[in-house]
């Protein structure tokens, strides 16, 4: 009908497609607007000024740049705690992306019980329930476990004293050593934020032609070889949004110190507008540390027509 | 030569054997760590009172006992603030997969001015933190006049399921950038004739989509669906915001200890107050709370998987 109307109004084929381009659209212009747009510079707003809840509203009075520097210079936790979650996402990301890639590679090969094993992969996604967070914290069950992980001295999987003298012993950097130490430890958290990337990596693979490992193999190469020449540059689209999906998740995931800050700030101590003067600051550097990032990998990217 | 031939490829079988016999290790013991906590919630919620006090009961509960399920079912209202939950997700979830759905045709099937910039801001809608609008936006529904186009005061829709739906229905709910954009990368790779025969055909875009591309999204509709629905059940940030923190699972399980001792007398009144019992009633109320999650992602799971080799969700 509304084709019939166009075509009335003798308007080009080009022109009724960008319409129908526009109206195919429109959902997501007017949401952008009115629960995007809006709220997103209201909150540029609430950085740089006062809050008060009145009966019919909230009023607000202009403080410049008030604060942003109480969050940088007098809030006591939160210059820290940016620095420390920085370290972490930078120290985590190779790790997690090695290790789904890994996955995505024993999951793709043919074995019994691989659609179970496929399953219980993405189960963390599926239970990543914000409750179960914040009942964890106070929960018995899960300080015991971590209590009695803290008996052997250690806290954390890797306990075994064997182990560890032998780590240290190899003579390697004891940073490097303290990294895979921490690594190995913090096992289930990386399993369950590999858990999209695996997801990710695993279309990835999918998706490169048979037919190149066969070249590869009558020209003789290697699984090493077949490794950087044909699964890593189809792959890497992937990787990057993989990088991507990482940091995104992680600076806004639950388990983040300065998020849940932030959220507790909040309700208490600075209000509305400290607290979105903080998540800005966060926020601002998180874009930063991501076009820094996709800079580097994207110039190594290939896409493959 | 014969024999040669054999022993090697016995030693060929051997590595294959021992190969799979290592993956099958590996992949055993990723898969224990990842059920290890649901497992170890699981064994505690059958355990009896005298076996949470002893510490020698582990894993294997010795006086076996439903117990702890029939308290956390009553006290959390299992079935009232389970109704509220599903309702709520499903909602939500219906509404994202079509407006994400249609926005996602939109972006990959026409060619208008302005796409790469409006399909540039459905991925900054996603890297956003959503905290960042959280409370700009609780004000907003707090105050709801649409820029002042419904008079000065506004509707208080906190409480109701405004909130939801309205983003929902509009493909800015809760990561449906991530939506439109895999929605987006599932019709780019259709192929153009499908569309084209429905021209000729003399069918316009919208019936073209009615009747061509919808009955072929499977795929993406179940990932979309999947994915909304649980991540709007699991919510609770947005949810304990917008809806006034009542009448919903999540918030029925955090007052669970408190509800527990109003409604039992002695001796489970008294035993709420030991920790270890405490946390079993927690763990047997977040076992019901995921019991629905887990049985649709059973039910799902083949398929959603099927559908994710299927997609390629990237790229």
């Amino acid at each position: 009908m509304i084709l019939r109307l166009l075509r009335k109004l003798n308007i080009s084929y080009k022109s009724q497609r960008e319409i129908f381009g526009y109206f195919f659209i429109s959902p997501f212009i007017l949401g952008f607007l009115m629960f995007f747009l809006y709220p997103f510079v209201m909150s540029i707003i609430f950085s740089i000024s006062e809050i008060e809840l009145t009966t019919g509203g909230f009023n607000l009075n202009f403080v410049g740049t008030e604060n942003y520097s109480y969050a940088l210079f007098s809030d006591p936790d939160f210059t820290y705690e940016v620095v420390t979650s920085f370290g972490t996402i930078a120290a985590e990301l190779p790790i997690i992306i090695i290790f789904s890639y890994f996955v995505a590679v024993l999951l793709n090969q043919k074995f019994k019980g691989r659609t179970t094993a496929r399953a219980i992969f993405f189960l963390p996604v599926i239970l990543s329930a914000g409750v179960i967070h914040y009942m964890d914290q106070g929960d018995f069950l899960q300080q015991a476990m971590t209590a009695s992980a803290q008996l052997g001295g250690v806290d954390g999987i890797l306990t075994s004293e064997v182990i560890l003298n032998l780590l240290y012993q190899m003579e390697l950097p004891d940073n490097f050593v303290e990294y895979i130490i921490t690594a190995v430890n913090r096992t289930p958290e990386i399993i369950n934020a590999a858990a999209i990337p695996i997801l990710i990596f695993l279309s990835g693979l999918q998706s490169i032609p048979q037919s190149l490992y066969e070249v590869a193999d009558i020209d003789g190469a290697t699984g090493w070889e077949k490794f950087w020449k044909v699964t890593f540059p189809l792959l890497s689209p992937m990787l990057l949004a993989n990088v991507i999906y990482i940091i995104v998740d992680s600076f806004t995931n639950l388990n983040n110190e300065i998020i849940s800050m932030i959220q507790e700030s909040l309700l208490g101590r600075g209000g509305f507008g400290v607290s979105s003067a903080m998540i800005w600051l966060y926020f601002l550097l998180v874009i930063i540390f991501l076009a820094i990032i996709i800079k580097i990998i994207s110039r190594n990217i290939i896409y493959m027509e | 030569m014969d024999n040669f031939k054999s022993s090697f490829f016995k030693i060929k079988n051997m590595k294959d054997y021992l190969y799979s016999l290592v993956r099958m290790i590996l992949i055993c013991g990723l898969c224990f760590i990842i059920l290890y906590p649901l497992l170890i919630r699981i064994a505690t919620s059958f355990m009896g009172y005298e076996d949470l006090l002893d510490p020698s009961v582990r894993w294997i509960p010795r006086n076996f006992t439903l117990q702890n399920y029939t308290i956390a079912y009553e006290g959390i209202y299992y079935i009232e603030n389970l109704i509220s939950s599903l309702t709520l997700a499903l909602t939500v979830s219906i509404l994202s997969l079509f407006s994400c759905i249609i926005v996602g045709y939109g972006f990959a099937r026409f060619e208008f001015r302005g796409r790469s910039i409006w399909f540039a801001l459905v991925i900054f809608t996603f890297i956003v933190p959503p905290q960042i609008i959280l409370v700009p936006n609780y004000l907003n529904f707090r105050f709801f006049n649409l820029f002042g186009l419904l008079g000065e005061e506004g509707f208080n829709l906190i409480g109701t399921y405004w909130p939801f739906i309205l983003p929902a229905a509009t493909a800015s709910g809760l990561r449906n950038g991530l939506f439109v954009f895999i929605a987006r990368q599932f019709f780019i790779g259709m192929p153009d004739s499908l569309e084209e025969a429905a021209y000729v055909d003399g069918a316009g875009p919208l019936k073209t989509f009615r009747t061509v591309m919808l009955p072929s999204a499977g795929p993406i509709i179940v990932i979309i669906f999947l994915f909304s629905f649980v991540w709007q059940y699991n919510d609770y940030i947005m949810t304990s915001l917008l809806t006034g923190r009542s009448g919903f699972l999540p918030f029925a399980l955090q007052s669970l200890r408190g509800t527990v001792s109003t409604l039992y007398e002695a001796p489970i009144e008294d035993w709420v107050s030991e920790p270890e019992f405490a946390s079993a009633l927690e763990n047997t109320g977040i076992i019901l709370f995921l019991a629905p999650i887990i049985f649709i992602y059973l039910i799902l799971q083949r398929y959603f998987i099927e559908s994710i080799q299927r997609t390629g969700i990237v790229g």
